[in-house]
């Protein structure tokens, strides 16, 4: 009985074998199944592109546009520039913003209207306090 | 009334003159030396591919390879390495020798890349497409012998308005069975651009 299996796969073994060579044809790489079964899962996606042009562009260096393009930099700052210091015009102002006092913030003390490091009473009393602050 | 339409055509007339002598553009034939602003330009390209077809058909590897193997080598183009401090498409001075290889037909040229790809798709649609009488085989196609491949680099000196520019382009075929390498050309450019 296990001589009859062995036969059995030689047997197998002779058939499967015969088959690929039938398969191949002369100089056929054995292993195309491989590559057909990798390319059979990607064929679709390789031949999407088949009749179009594939624009693969890149910019090459233009004088007088880069002379463009740094112009307009230069436009696009100077608007910037210009709408902050419209944006801030009365900010840093006093009369328009009574919050400001000198250095942008109010820490409630020492940058208020109502701090003064050089205030004394002999100024005020002396009548000069106008003339020196 | 009549003046002063006269004077608006005349002054669009003007203004339409002027414009175009600004705009020009004339076709000059592909071969003129033209240079203008001392970059990579067709011109090196081209100096490039005749002095590579030159010395990739004329040099001993070739009679090596015949006299060993009775057939002509089969090679495919491998990637060019721009190191170069510019733009370079290799694509215009390979795609020259690769013409010579096959118009010369002492060398033989295989698909490598997307486009080997591309055909890989189409022959795996073929496979439940086409009809057996025309459905091309996997296993078959050609091997190459050699790879050529190669690299591109630059040296810049400049100092105000001068600068000299030496560029030397570097293509090599290597044996892809033994790795040997077997062919080395090269092209070597100097420029002298004033500013």
């Amino acid at each position: 009985m296990k001589t009859f299996k062995y036969y059995l796969g030689g047997l197998g073994l002779l058939l499967s074998s015969a088959s690929i060579a039938q398969d191949l044809v002369p100089d056929q790489n054995p292993n195309y199944k491989v590559s057909a079964d990798y390319y059979d899962a990607k064929k679709t996606e390789l031949t999407a592109n088949q009749g179009q042009t594939i624009q693969n562009t890149y910019t090459a260096y233009d004088w007088t546009t880069h002379k463009a393009e740094v112009k307009q930099a230069r436009q696009d700052r100077r608007y910037e520039m210009q709408k902050m210091r419209y944006s801030s015009r009365y900010r840093c102002r006093y009369n328009a913003n009574p919050y400001y006092y000198g250095n942008g913030y109010n820490n409630g003390y020492y940058n208020n209207n109502f701090y003064n490091p050089y205030y004394s009473p002999l100024w005020y009393g002396a009548g000069i306090y106008s003339f020196i602050f | 009334m009549k003046s002063k339409h006269l004077t608006f055509a005349l002054i669009a007339l003007l203004g339409f003159g002027v414009q175009s002598c600004f705009h020009n553009v004339s076709r000059v034939d592909v071969d003129k030396e033209m240079d203008i602003s001392g970059s990579w330009n067709d011109v090196d390209s081209r100096m490039t591919s005749d002095a590579m077809i030159t010395q990739v058909l004329e040099e001993d590897w070739l009679r090596n390879h015949m006299a060993a193997k009775k057939t002509q080598p089969v090679v495919i183009v491998g990637a060019i390495k721009n190191n170069s401090h510019e733009h370079i498409n290799a694509e215009t001075f390979c795609k020259d020798i690769e013409k010579s290889f096959i118009q010369s037909k002492k060398v033989r040229l295989v698909q490598g890349g997307e486009k080997r790809e591309e055909i890989r798709g189409e022959r795996a649609d073929q496979q439940n497409n086409s009809s057996v009488s025309t459905m091309k085989k996997w296993g078959l196609e050609v091997g190459a012998d050699y790879m050529l491949q190669g690299s591109i680099n630059s040296i810049v000196d400049a100092y105000k308005r001068k600068k000299v520019v030496y560029y030397q382009v570097d293509l090599e075929l290597t044996n892809l069975e033994t790795n040997e390498v077997v062919w080395i050309g090269d092209k070597k450019i100097k420029k002298y651009v004033k500013n």
